[in-house]
């Protein structure tokens, strides 16, 4: 055990890029660290957004990449790792959103509450981008999932080819794939614009 | 996409259009249709402004985590994952980010062990020594926010429990047929209590050795993610090893002692909530031979248990006191968070016992009493509060 960690720290791979699936066969291992080394941040930089917390974003972020090692070794990996590893990151982070809400109720109790007690300390408009940041994720908590990933990665950088790997669709439906979910987005939105005093 | 525009562009096409996502073959008869096409014009601008508006909103979220793992940390952090996922999943429960206050209590533990390997001579002697041997329990009262956070999440912690500490369980746990079974598994006179209603359930864990062999090295690296760099670490350990022992408990349960989810989630259990536990109606008494400590002699015990002390929150001068008023070789400190517990010595069973009670007014408060009697240590833990601990404690026949 202690061989097989260091090993895996001190010689680090030399390849890069996501060709992971190309050299499973011939160095599984060295595939699986490089996707790692080169996903990690992105990956739980994502999460992070969607679900708020620094802790559980990495902790998801780890599920997500214990579930690719586990296709690793079983030999399932096929092309479009890469694509496979954002697909479960970003689920595992919406189902965790919406997991969350039948806390909701107390949570805004105590959003408010910590609202009030920091008032003093936190300008007002920190407090308005914190309650923005709850309403946008509140937001993609109730839209389809796919919408949700779709917006999530578009509007964290993703070009519409690594959208597409990643939700697994032609990248010629991304755009307007996007239309949809911003529709979907705006919609539910406006509801609970209209459902505050 | 049909390559000729003569139809209205689809909104999708616009959306890709305005992120520049289409070719260049695709660009130019699309933007050709536009220029004649105020429908689609339109469209566009729509698209665009919902497109800006939704961009608005995101724009909002932090774009990155404050608080990133180093690759490599987090690549530790995944392979006890894949160990432990492995073999069991609720010990990686354990190993969660999340499960704060768990890995401090691990971490303490693992600390706790660390610290006795530590020598204020070099040992010489090749013989082990028997170092401890529980006799007394003490309390120390630890507030948790004084504990150092990055218990919590430090990789060089994760990665000692890994590869340091080796676990030999004798078996797995099981239920005897008789009292008389589980007396002859454990080895002895297994005592139970007359106060409680109901026929107890028995549990038999066979014992358990725990192997750790000092990493100078990686203790240093726990030190210095923990920012107590000033505990001094000497030489000559490296590669030594300490044993702790437990012999096999038996444990007796009376009540609702099984977990049932369900129920508990009707009376408020959160399982996602570490600040809401479930209590049950569930009365046990563990009973085994006082645990073990061997390493090699030479070991300056008093300097140790104040390091320890310092680790979880006291002062040096106050360590050295406490230290001071104890045994540490007959002695098991136990850490308690001050505002979630008080405790208190009581007499029970004709012998000095500590109850830990949680505070008054609180639901469904528990009490836990620990005594040693004839090189047995007991726990009982239960629902009620000091009388009720009591009345069980000195039942026992």
């Amino acid at each position: 055990m202690a061989v097989k960690i260091n090993h895996m720290i001190k010689q680090r791979p030399v390849k890069t890029g996501d060709k992971a699936g190309v050299d499973i066969q011939t160095d599984v291992a060295n595939a699986f660290e490089a996707l790692f080394r080169n996903h990690w941040n992105r990956v739980c930089n994502i999460v992070y957004r969607l679900v708020g917390d620094p802790d559980e974003a990495e902790d998801l972020a780890l599920e997500a990449f214990w579930r690719l090692y586990g296709r690793y070794r079983s030999g399932e990996i096929q092309e479009n790792t890469g694509g496979w590893l954002y697909r479960v990151a970003t689920n595992l982070g919406y189902n965790a959103l919406r997991a969350r809400k039948r806390r909701r109720a107390y949570e805004e109790e105590a959003a408010k509450e910590l609202i009030v007690s920091n008032a003093g300390e936190n300008t007002a408009a920190e407090v308005d981008s914190r309650e923005e940041q709850e309403r946008v994720r509140w937001v993609l908590g109730k839209i389809k999932p796919r919408s949700a990933q779709i917006l999530l990665l578009k509007y964290s950088g993703f070009s519409y080819s690594e959208i597409a790997s990643a939700v697994d669709v032609a990248p010629s439906s991304v755009g307007a794939l996007l239309v949809r979910a911003e529709k979907e987005f705006e919609k539910k939105y406006r509801e609970l614009e209209g459902r505050q005093p | 996409m049909k390559e000729l525009w003569n139809r209205h562009i689809s909104e999708g096409d616009l959306r890709a259009y305005a992120d520049h996502e289409l070719s260049e073959i695709q660009v130019k008869p699309l933007e050709a249709h536009l220029k004649t096409c105020p429908d689609c014009q339109h469209t566009l601008a729509a698209v665009s402004t919902r497109s800006s508006v939704v961009q608005g909103k995101f724009q909002t979220l932090p774009v990155s985590t404050p608080e990133l793992t180093p690759t490599w940390a987090a690549r530790a952090r995944l392979e006890n994952m894949i160990e432990r996922k492995e073999s069991t999943t609720v010990f990686n429960k354990i190993f969660s980010k999340r499960n704060r206050t768990a890995w401090a209590i691990l971490g303490i533990v693992a600390i706790a062990l660390s610290l006795l390997a530590f020598p204020g001579v070099r040992a010489i002697a090749s013989s082990f020594l028997g170092l401890f041997r529980v006799e007394e329990v003490a309390i120390v009262q630890v507030n948790p926010g004084d504990l150092p956070q990055q218990l919590g999440s430090s990789a060089q912690l994760e990665m000692m429990f890994t590869e340091d500490v080796q676990v030999e369980e004798e078996g797995e746990a099981f239920e005897p047929a008789s009292i008389e079974e589980a007396e002859s598994a454990a080895g002895f006179d297994i005592r139970l209590p007359g106060e409680v209603d109901g026929e107890p359930e028995l549990l038999v864990k066979p014992g358990t050795t725990v192997t750790f062999q000092v990493d100078v090295e990686r203790l240093r690296g726990i030190l210095r993610e923990i920012g107590r760099e000033d505990i001094e670490i000497p030489e000559g350990l490296d590669g030594e090893e300490v044993v702790f022992s437990a012999s096999t408990a038996v444990a007796a349960q009376y009540g609702d002692c099984e977990f049932d989810p369900g129920a508990a989630r009707e009376e408020g259990y959160d399982p996602d909530d570490v600040n809401t536990p479930y209590l049950p109606r569930c009365t046990s008494l563990i009973q085994m031979p006082s645990p073990t400590v061997e390493a090699k002699p030479g070991l300056d015990i008093n300097k140790i248990g104040e390091a320890f002390l310092q680790v979880v929150g006291m002062t040096p001068e106050e360590a050295a006191q406490f230290s001071q008023s104890i045994d540490w070789t007959t002695t098991l400190v136990l850490p308690l968070p001050a505002n979630e517990a008080t405790y208190t010595k009581v007499e029970v069973d004709g012998v000095d016992a500590t109850l830990i009670t949680e505070p008054k007014g609180q639901r469904n408060s528990q009490y836990m009493l620990i005594w040693v009697k004839d090189g047995i240590l007991y726990g009982l833990a239960g629902p009620g509060g000091m009388e009720t601990a009591l009345t069980i404690g000195n039942s026992l026949q």
